[in-house]
């Protein structure tokens, strides 16, 4: 559990452990070394503004210290707009924000990544202000900020003495909590881990309250107390990492802390990929510079006499420095140990690679587990970079399979007595011909062997019969069995009582055998009895083979099929013979002595008689109309004019009409 | 038996006469009733020839012509002289709702066409 | 010169009187629609404006829905958020009238830019139409007997709490519509009968299309309507009018009929419209008999008709036309009459003799309507409904026609006592002299009105109707005065007196069951108690919930009552509802209430149900819940489904949920839908509505989980708990690699950084 027994340099610490997470990683989880995808998304995101401060202070300083990291270059310019924009704060002797502390660390940070050339003088005026805040504050963060600040300005060369450290010490012992977090704790992981420094114990605390992801990734996070604060898990994890790193920068002696915690970490920091934010990329650029070892393939061919290659490469996808690279294990499936014995690989420095012959190991085919070691040949690069300590990759080793023995008979349903046995070939196509009736058995067995001459047990191996009129069937063979047999007696229906000719095919595959094959075997006449009337029917095969999965013939829905309709002559006829009626009222009407006597010869009262007549064909008009094309609310709307118009001319021809006809008959 | 189709004979003669002495606008009117009676009729041994789908066409078509023919009795009835209840009732004013009803009808059998 | 001077001012004076009769009747119009309108209004006053019961909340919902996306869609709406996954043709199922009339106001008013809700229309077109209703019954009974009976129908049939109970204010139903439909019909049919004209024949098919449109009810008025022509027939009635008003409306009305898609070809096909086919065939034959009649000599018309009958006879007796046998409903109890008529009931028979002296067309029509009506209600108690119209108007009639003779005899009396000159001699004087009286007597009667006058307008509107009654029944009647009975003062003064009382019992009466009886909504409950009133609105509160809480396409399921309602408040898909048209499907709700939890949750997972809705009255004892009609799920259910035996359910022939309970019905899913965690209310689950505690009181759901119960426990509704992702068992031999991604812990976050 504890990584335990490690030099006391945070870097390695945490370092170390955090490359053995990375190689452990599953291959699902793909971790992948720092690519130029990371530096344009850096470049990208943090977009100088025109006067090159990158917004607030402590953007610029995230800003230039991912560039650096990365490797990033930038032009001239911006360096110099920066250089100038922190220097101005640090010349600024009366700040206006409300943490000056703050300000004066970011901008010594911005000036040391950047090596800008500030005045020594502006320095020693910085630390003055910096052990004043010391001096009188009492929130964590202000200490932090301040005794970073000196720090950094140590780190630039200046000579910085902390006056009274103890006391300082026992002001940021007097800010602790018990559980290893502390007070005024918005972003202050970072605070809060450095300050524990001075209680060696709480980090261990620290770590406890670490929250987990279902995947193994270990990230820290806040209480989410204040929404505006609240910083999310990266930027909490991040914090917490470059706390532990500050503090074994101070401290001395052993970290106990959980191995597999760190492990979690690691993964998480790398499994995050791209981040979208500022401020997650420059927290996953500035945690740590580990290690990786990778296989550029993952299959090794004994036939081809393939050789094992293992590749290091950094995070950041640098060169590794050099190192040694050592095969300790080999395992097999169910964690069998095939080897012990350490092998080191050797480096082929055109291509950067380390191999290793394989052959002489006696690995026979299949899937193996194999476990690497690093170890760094500078001692002085074990401060920069982590090796890790077991760094386990899976691999397949294929081969040629040999079968032999094949064959092939029909025996009856008592068990055993072979009535005809036929050798096959599998190496090509065969074509034999067997016939059996439903109450026999067909027997197939075969012999699969390894390069190494160990029993292969296959993947798939299936058989399938396939009846002329392409009804298929397709039978798994047990790996395991040598032989195999079909009854034909119980699979009557499945085969749905088709009598006749089926073609056998034989194939056997598997991920480590480079020999799959699909073989055709020959053929069966089998006979199978006269099928039930109840008997299902085979379903409709594909019309084209290669189609088998693709889309089915359309099926047409009729759902209710439609009317018979009669002869077109025999409608037309009738519609004639129903004019005829009419034409005999016609008819009719002659031989009355029909007359138009009676309409109205005056203008005005004709005038109304005629539209009213008119009056009565539009609405007939309208009516047919309706029946073509229109809808019964539009013919509503204009019937009621219609019908206005033809009551008022109607009222006016009729009341015309009966006063004349009155007059006649009075007069 | 010959004294029944003798009576018969002499039935329809005497109603032949009786009705030749009918007015000629009210022979208008049977004339009309008789034409649509007829195309009812042909409607409906169309129908038993060659089935009824679709069933609301025929109704639509059947119940048109009978129901005109019916409008036209009612105009009859109100025409008529000899009818001591319709007396006040002049003759125009019975044409326009006889012409009203057949519209408001035909409406209604267009929308049932279909 | 005296006597037509005074006649010339006795006809001035006439017809001033006429026309202040005429105002005077109209105003009467007006007050009794408004009473109509105001004494539905009660539930509106004590709850709120609000839809009651479950079936208005269908038409409300088809209202809205029409009110939103036109009559178009709504001719061919397909509703899929009910009977999932069946789904119910609405435009082919509906009778469209109620909604398109609430549809037309809504959308008349809002183009006016009054803006009332959708809501708020389909409440108060009951009301509405019910003032339509009484004022359509003062045109029919006009029309047979006269302008008081009229008057008097019309008031009577404002208040008469058989239609109040189906449209008061809130009960959003066919009948508020269909019986203003059919007396209207009535009074059209009359009115062509009475006058011949084809105009009003066309006018009665179209409101007869009107009340196609609106209720399954129209049948009783095309069998109603040949049964009164084949009467006058036989009675030697016929004439020609009847002719123009039969004929026309049976063309018309069967092809509007057809129209509306309820209908469509049932009404041609259907035996419930023989009738009118053979009516018409009859008549026809018999119009054809009386022309030819006309045309023939009485000698050769009788040959013809020996001719005819032989040939017709052997046709006849195959087409008898069946009547449609009525209903399952239960007949109607003697006390439910009372209630539902109250006075009238004794004052029909009175109303049906008068109706005979004289007997017209028009009042030959109204007492066979009666008397069908009252046939047809002592055989379903939901055409009660179809009796008060005619209940109301055959006691408007009697009840006119008492005043008559009462107030004839006491203005007779009393002119007696204060006119000198002998009364009997002539007309004209006759006429002075009444006139004289009159104007004397009118003032008596207002003192007398004013002193009975204990604040019921109702009597006092009587009154004076009956005195413009008696005006205008006084050009009428002088021949007639010397003919009819007289009665001694005191008698008729008594009797007036006694037939007030009897009114102001019927008001009363009326205007309790309105108030009380009818007029709640039944969404809402109210309770007294000590503490004042409480409100239980559980039902609403738990749609609302469903409503907020879940996804628009989440299925609901519950017992078919509570369907209508779910889907017009909660705005879910229900699997089965009132309309009842698929027992398959409700026996398939019915089955997994009744089956165990298990089995329940696999039938429900199949109608893609989500939330299970239960009504569970034991809390606050509500009668009328889920688990007292758990006996009709289990026959529903067990009538399609064997499985279900009513036996495993019965406890010595009861259903018991206490400890004496089958342990089939401690299992089952409503058991334990109702009563999870009611132990907890008490302590020992004591159920309010069946009196005694239940048997099963601690246990867990294992396939449900509660999600909501609403405030006095009326309301719960449960979620289906999803399944599980894993099968226990069946997958251990495949690799654990691939296994090891799925399998995760319990509590587990995921990576959302990946």
């Amino acid at each position: 559990m504890a990584a335990g027994g490690l030099p006391s340099s945070a870097t390695l610490l945490l370092i170390i452990i955090l490359v053995a997470a990375v190689a452990v990683a599953p291959l699902a989880s793909a971790v992948r070394p720092v690519s130029d995808a990371h530096r344009s998304t850096a470049a990208e995101l943090f977009a100088a503004s025109p006067d090159g401060s990158f917004g607030d202070l402590e953007t610029t300083y995230e800003a230039v210290r991912t560039f650096q990291i990365l490797g990033v270059e930038k032009d001239k310019g911006l360096i110099g707009k920066a250089c100038k924009f922190a220097a101005e704060k640090l010349a600024s002797s009366s700040s206006s924000s409300s943490s000056p502390a703050k300000d004066l660390f970011h901008a010594v940070r911005i000036s040391g990544v950047l090596k800008c050339s500030v005045d020594s003088g502006v320095y020693d005026d910085v630390a003055t202000r910096l052990k004043a805040v010391i001096k009188d504050t009492n929130s964590l963060l202000e200490l932090y900020y301040s005794v970073g600040g000196l720090l950094s300005v140590k780190e630039q060369g200046r000579n910085v003495v902390l006056p009274d450290a103890d006391s300082t010490f026992h002001a940021i012992k007097a800010l602790s909590q018990s559980d290893g977090r502390w007070r005024y704790d918005t972003n202050s992981a970072e605070s809060s881990t450095f300050a524990a420094a001075v209680v060696k114990n709480d980090i261990v605390k620290l770590f406890d309250t670490i929250k987990s992801y279902d995947d193994g990734t270990f990230y820290f996070d806040e209480k989410h107390v204040d929404a505006t604060e609240y910083k999310g898990p990266i930027t909490t994890s991040a914090s917490v990492v470059r706390g532990v790193t500050s503090f074994g920068d101070v401290a001395s002696g052993k970290l106990n802390i959980p191995g597999e915690k760190v492990l979690g970490l690691a993964k998480f920091f790398l499994g995050i990929g791209l981040p979208g934010s500022a401020k997650d990329c420059f927290n996953q650029i500035e945690a740590f510079v580990p290690l990786i070892l990778s296989l550029p393939s993952k299959v090794f061919s004994l036939t081809s006499k393939d050789q094992l290659k293992v590749e290091v490469t950094t995070v950041f996808g640098s060169a590794a420095p050099p190192l040694r690279v050592n095969l300790v294990q080999v395992l097999g499936s169910g964690s069998k140990v095939i080897t012990t014995e350490t092998k080191e690989l050797q480096f082929d420095h055109d291509n950067n690679i380390h191999y290793l012959d394989i052959a002489p190991l006696k690995i026979d085919v299949g899937k193996y587990s194999l476990v690497f070691e690093i170890s760094l040949q500078e001692p002085e690069h074990e401060t920069v970079y982590a090796t890790g300590g077991r760094n386990t990759e899976t691999v397949f080793v294929t081969g040629l399979i040999k079968v032999d023995k094949a064959e092939t008979g029909i025996s009856d349903n008592d068990a055993g007595t072979v009535e005809s046995v036929q050798k096959i070939d599998l190496q090509k196509d065969a074509s034999i011909s067997l016939s059996a009736n439903h109450l026999q058995k067909l027997r197939l067995s075969f012999q699969l062997s390894t390069p190494l001459g160990n029993t292969f047990k296959p993947h798939q191996v299936f058989l399938k019969l396939k009846h002329e009129s392409k009804v298929e069937h397709l039978f798994v063979v047990p790996g395991s069995a040598r032989q195999f047999k079909i009854d034909f007696l119980g699979l009557v229906e499945k085969f749905y009582y088709l009598s006749g000719r089926y073609d056998l095919e034989l194939s056997v595959g598997d991920a480590a055998m480079e020999n799959s094959f699909l073989r055709a075997l020959g053929h069966l006449e089998l006979d199978l009895p006269e099928a039930p009337e109840k008997a299902p029917k085979p379903p409709a095969q594909a019309v084209d083979p290669f189609s088998k999965f693709g889309p089915k013939k359309e099926i047409s829905h009729i759902f209710r099929a439609p009317e018979k309709r009669p002869p077109k002559e025999l409608s037309f006829a009738f519609s004639g013979l129903t004019l005829i009626p009419f034409v005999g009222f016609l008819i009719g009407l002659m031989r009355l002595g029909v007359n138009l006597k009676n309409f109205p010869s005056l203008p005005a009262p004709s005038a109304f008689a005629s539209l009213f007549h008119a009056g009565i064909g539009a609405v007939l008009l309208l009516y047919v109309l309706f029946w073509i094309k229109l809808d019964l609310f539009t013919t509503l709307k204009y019937l009621s004019f219609l019908g206005v118009f033809l009551v008022f001319v109607g009222h006016r021809a009729l009341s015309y009409l009966s006063s004349t006809s009155s007059k006649q008959k009075t007069a | 038996m010959p004294k029944a189709t003798s009576d018969a004979k002499l039935l329809i003669q005497s109603l032949g006469k009786a009705y030749a002495a009918t007015p000629t606008n009210l022979k208008i009117i049977d004339l009309y009733v008789v034409f649509a009676v007829a195309t009812a009729l042909i409607q409906v041994v169309y129908m038993g020839i060659v089935g009824s789908f679709p069933f609301n066409s025929f109704l639509s078509g059947v119940l048109s012509c009978i129901g005109t023919a019916v409008l036209a009795v009612c105009l009859r009835i109100q025409v008529n002289k000899d009818n001591k209840e319709f007396k006040d009732l002049p003759p125009e004013r019975a044409f326009a709702d006889f012409v009203l009803c057949n519209l408001v009808l035909h409406l209604v059998i267009m929308n049932f066409l279909g | 010169m005296a006597e037509p001077e005074s006649s010339t001012a006795a006809a001035g004076g006439s017809r001033l009187r006429n026309a202040f009769g005429g105002v005077l009747c109209a105003f009467t119009l007006l007050l009794i629609g408004v009473l109509a309108f105001s004494i539905r209004l009660f539930s509106v006053i004590k709850y709120e404006s609000v839809i009651h019961e479950f079936d208005p909340y269908f038409n409300f919902r088809v209202t809205q829905f029409l009110s939103k996306n036109g009559i178009y869609e709504f001719w061919n709406w397909f509703d899929d958020r009910t009977w999932y996954p069946l789904g119910r043709v609405i435009g082919g199922t509906v009778y469209p009238g109620l909604t398109l009339t609430a549809g037309t106001i809504w959308w008349l008013l809002n183009s006016l830019n009054i803006p009332l809700s959708v809501e708020t229309v389909c409440v108060f077109t009951a009301p509405i139409f019910s003032a339509n209703a009484s004022w359509a019954t003062y045109l029919l009974t006009k029309e047979a007997k006269g302008t008081g009976a009229g008057l008097m129908a019309a008031a009577i049939l404002a208040m008469v709490p058989s239609y109040i109970s189906r449209s008061v204010a809130g009960s959003y139903d066919n009948e508020a519509v269909a019986i203003f439909a059919l007396i209207f019909t009535f009074y059209l049919y009359v009115k062509t009968l009475n006058t011949g004209s084809l105009f009003y024949a066309t006018l009665n098919a179209l409101s007869y299309f009107y009340m196609v449109c609106s209720w399954g009810g129209y049948t009783f008025i095309i069998n109603l309507i040949p049964i009164h022509v084949l009467l006058c027939i036989v009675t030697g009635r016929y004439s020609s009018r009847l002719y123009i008003a039969y004929a026309p409306l049976v063309i018309l009305g069967t092809l509007l009929a057809a129209l509306v898609p309820v209908v469509g070809f049932n009404a041609v096909m259907t035996s419930e419209h023989f009738a009118s086919f053979l009516v018409f065939i009859i008549l026809h034959v018999v119009a054809l008999v009386y022309y030819i009649k006309g045309l023939l000599t009485p000698r050769l018309f009788k040959v013809a008709m020996t001719l005819v009958i032989t040939v017709g006879l052997t046709y006849a007796s195959k087409y008898i036309p069946i009547i449609a046998s009525v209903s399952e409903h239960q007949p109607p109890t003697w006390p439910s009459y009372f209630m539902d008529i109250n006075v009238l009931a004794f004052l029909i028979p009175a109303g049906i003799i008068s109706c005979f002296l004289p007997l017209s067309d028009a009042s030959s029509f109204v007492v066979l309507y009666l008397v069908t009506a009252v046939y047809f209600s002592g055989v379903m108690v939901r055409l009660m409904l179809v009796l008060a119209p005619a209940a109301c108007i055959l006691s408007g009639i009697a009840l006119s026609e008492a005043f008559d003779v009462l107030t004839r005899s006491v203005k007779y009396q009393l002119s007696k006592l204060f006119d000198d000159s002998p009364a009997a001699s002539g007309d004209s004087s006759a006429e002075s002299s009444s006139a004289s009286t009159t104007s004397t007597n009118s003032a008596k009667n207002e003192t007398r009105s004013e002193k009975t006058e204990a604040p019921k307008e109702k009597p006092s509107k009587k009154n004076r109707k009956k005195e413009k009654e008696v005006a205008e029944s006084v050009p009428v009647k002088p021949k007639k005065e010397k003919k009819l009975l007289v009665l001694p003062m005191e008698a008729s003064v008594l009797g007036i007196l006694l037939l007030i009382v009897l009114g102001g019992f019927y008001v009363v009466h009326c205007v309790w069951a309105a108030a009380e009886a009818y007029s709640a909504p039944s969404i809402v409950l109210t309770s007294r108690s000590r503490d004042g009133l409480h409100v239980f609105d559980d039902f609403r509160e738990a749609y609302a919930w469903l409503s907020h809480n879940t996804d628009v396409d989440d299925k609901v399921a519950s017992w078919w009552d509570y369907g209508y309602q779910t889907t017009a408040m909660a705005n879910r898909t229900v699997i089965v509802d009132n309309n009842t048209w698929n027992n398959t499907h409700i026996a398939t709700v019915g089955t997994a209430m009744s089956s165990p939890e298990k089995a329940a949750w696999e039938i429900f997972n199949s109608l893609d149900v989500k939330y299970v809705l239960v009504v569970f009255g034991g809390l606050v004892g509500y009668p009328s819940d889920d688990i007292n009609k758990f006996l009709w799920m289990v026959r529903i259910g067990g009538g399609v489904f064997p499985h279900i035996k009513e036996p495993d359910y019965l406890r010595d022939g009861n259903y018991r949920v206490d400890a004496q309970g089958t342990p089939t019905m401690l299992n089952c899913l409503m058991y334990k839908l109702c009563y999870y965690r009611f132990v907890e209310t008490d302590g020992k689950g004591f159920d309010r509505v069946r009196g005694y505690e239940i048997g099963k009181k601690h246990f867990k759901l294992t396939h449900f989980e509660e999600v909501f119960t609403t405030h006095h426990w009326m309301v719960r509704i449960y979620k289906l708990k999803p399944q599980k992702n894993r099968v226990r068992g069946k997958l251990k031999k495949l690799k654990s690699g691939s296994k090891a991604s799925s399998t995760n812990a319990a509590g587990r976050k995921k990576n959302p950084w990946q």
